[in-house]
């Protein structure tokens, strides 16, 4: 078959190819446009590219150093990266460049003898006579979900063999998924924070309890800062949950909860670690006459009568606390003890007062 | 699976009925989280309680919920994803053989029954798939019709019944009319907080 047979049997082979290749070009020796594809004029927006020149329509971005046509048949089979020269969108493709295949050769006869009279004959005169023209075949690549959005392309602008259909959906798959796990994980660490206030809070008092005073006892003395250590005993208050009953009871420590927060501050660790038991943990604290008049002020406090239905409720408290100074890196242990220590020796003097102790040696 | 059920009825019915049909499943009232597993057993007490709480058949009610999966405004990301298997509904109908593997490449421990379809003849399928849960079927049946509207087509939908004796469940499928309405329209990109026409 020669080449005006193939011609006659492809009638309208640019349209052919445009099936094929939606996003191609046929260029002409010139590297002029001969025909294109359909969605490849959507990229210019419509605007008439036939005649124009490739390097007039396109940045090649790489190989780098192409100056004209002349240089095209260097390019056959590399990978072009190109950046599309139009007002708004800007888009990248990628795409590769051969040689017009003979057979083709016909058709491009009469297109460039239309469009680039004595073009066709010019080139016959360079060194590279012998190419015909190229195709073009371009893609979006990674600038593909752009592409669709800024020229609103529909399936009907892609090749049915192109995957692009696939990449936008797997894109939008991608974002529905993460997105449902990203609810999901904001739910489970809302539950994962709630929990753990649960697990460290003295649900009587909204206090903290021992959990929570341990850890951050832990964390005190891991850390070598200074801090204080309380410990607070009430006395009397046995009396008060066997005379007037453990909801008499449960009102009085929710009450000294209270006069615990008022005289804390906001960084301070406030705990309830046993019936009657408390530990008040100040970070930062180095003034242990400080300390001590905020003992004293809170046993005043908890002496005063507590009102509980048509009567009142009457306790005090006992405090050992112990200064730990900077640097000291203590065994948690050792503070505990030692407050305990200065708690029962105050005890032992008569409660209703405050001790400190030092904090003891190893044993 | 749960986690529709759940968006389902809470959002048709309410949520105080959802927190009845829990109740009564003997489930916690937190209800069901997204790409967890739960075992089919929960679903069977879930769809028990919703029979007996809202009294309508629970072919009915699943039937509904693969509606509103594809239907209801909340659900874009479902409908539209459906909607990349074709550019009209009988390349949709096509792509559901690939559905499986679709959902794959998202979630790769996510199975779907296989579906199998068969043309009997112009415009006439036959759609048949596992019956690994059996109370996918009717789901399927209300969104392939959910789907048929949302492609403005016409076509009749239905589960037939001489096949239930079968290994998996049939469903045909005749499309009279492949343009029949204006369906919804679909864009390939959505813009966050904006909705197809």
């Amino acid at each position: 078959m020669d080449d005006d047979n193939v011609i006659a049997s492809t009638h309208g082979a640019p349209d052919i190819l445009g099936g094929l290749m939606p996003l191609h070009l046929v260029l002409g020796p010139d590297g002029r446009v001969i025909s294109h594809g359909p969605t490849l004029g959507r990229v210019f927006d419509g605007q008439t590219l036939e005649g124009a020149g490739f390097l007039d329509l396109f940045e090649v971005k790489s190989p780098v150093g192409l100056s004209g046509p002349e240089r095209f048949a260097d390019l056959a089979g590399q990978k072009l990266r190109l950046v599309a020269k139009t007002a708004s969108l800007g888009l990248r493709l990628r795409g590769v460049m051969v040689p017009l295949p003979p057979m083709m050769r016909g058709i491009m006869r009469g297109a460039v003898g239309r469009l680039n009279p004595g073009k066709g004959m010019a080139a016959g005169k360079r060194p590279r006579a012998e190419a015909a023209g190229w195709i073009v075949n371009l893609s979006f690549g990674i600038d593909l979900p752009r592409a669709v959005a800024g020229l609103h392309l529909t399936d009907a602008d892609f090749a049915p063999t192109d995957l692009a259909m696939e990449l936008l959906y797997l894109a939008e798959a991608n974002v529905a998924v993460t997105g449902e796990l990203r609810g999901l994980a904001l739910r489970l660490d809302g539950a994962r924070h709630q929990a753990k206030e649960e697990a460290e809070t003295d649900t009587l008092t909204g206090l903290r309890n021992r959990r929570a005073c341990d850890s951050m006892l832990a964390r005190l003395c891991r850390e070598g800062a200074p801090f204080a250590l309380m410990q607070m005993d009430l006395d009397y208050f046995k009396a008060v949950n066997d005379s007037l009953g453990h909801a008499a009871g449960d009102h009085v420590l929710m009450h000294v909860a209270g006069v615990m927060k008022a005289a804390s501050r906001s960084g301070d660790c406030l705990a309830r670690v046993g019936g009657d038991e408390f530990v008040m943990l100040l970070p930062g604290m180095t003034d242990a006459v400080a300390v001590r008049h905020i003992a004293e002020r809170m046993i005043l406090q908890l002496q005063d009568p507590i009102p509980w239905q048509d009567t009142e409720c009457r306790i005090s408290a006992t405090v050992g606390f112990v200064m730990v100074a900077a640097g000291e890196i203590p065994d948690p242990a050792r503070v505990l003890a030692s407050a305990d220590e200065a708690l029962y020796a105050g005890k032992n003097a008569g409660r209703s007062r405050v001790m400190q102790a030092a904090l003891s040696q190893e044993e | 699976m749960l986690r529709s059920v759940q968006g389902y009825l809470r959002a048709t019915f309410g949520a105080t009925a959802w927190g009845r049909v829990l109740w009564s499943a003997g489930l916690p009232p937190e209800g069901f989280e997204p790409m967890l597993p739960y075992s089919a057993e929960i679903l069977d007490r879930v769809l028990a309680a919703a029979t007996a709480e809202l009294k309508r058949p629970t072919d009915s009610l699943l039937e509904d919920l693969g509606t509103f999966l594809v239907a209801d405004p909340g659900h874009q990301s479902l409908r539209r994803l459906l909607r990349f298997g074709g550019a009209n509904f009988t390349e949709f109908l096509i792509s559901l053989e690939e559905l499986p593997d679709r959902a794959r490449l998202a979630m790769p421990d996510l199975e779907l029954p296989q579906f199998v379809l068969t043309e009997t003849g112009p415009g006439f399928f036959r759609l048949s798939f596992g019956q690994s849960l059996p109370a996918l079927f009717p789901v399927v049946l209300g969104a392939l019709r959910a789907m048929a509207d949302d492609y403005g087509a016409l076509v009749l939908i239905d589960a037939e019944p001489s096949c239930a004796e079968a290994g998996g469940r049939l469903l045909s499928v005749h499309i009279l009319e492949a343009a029949h309405g204006a369906g919804r329209g679909f864009a390939l990109t959505a813009t966050v907080g904006q909705q197809d026409g």
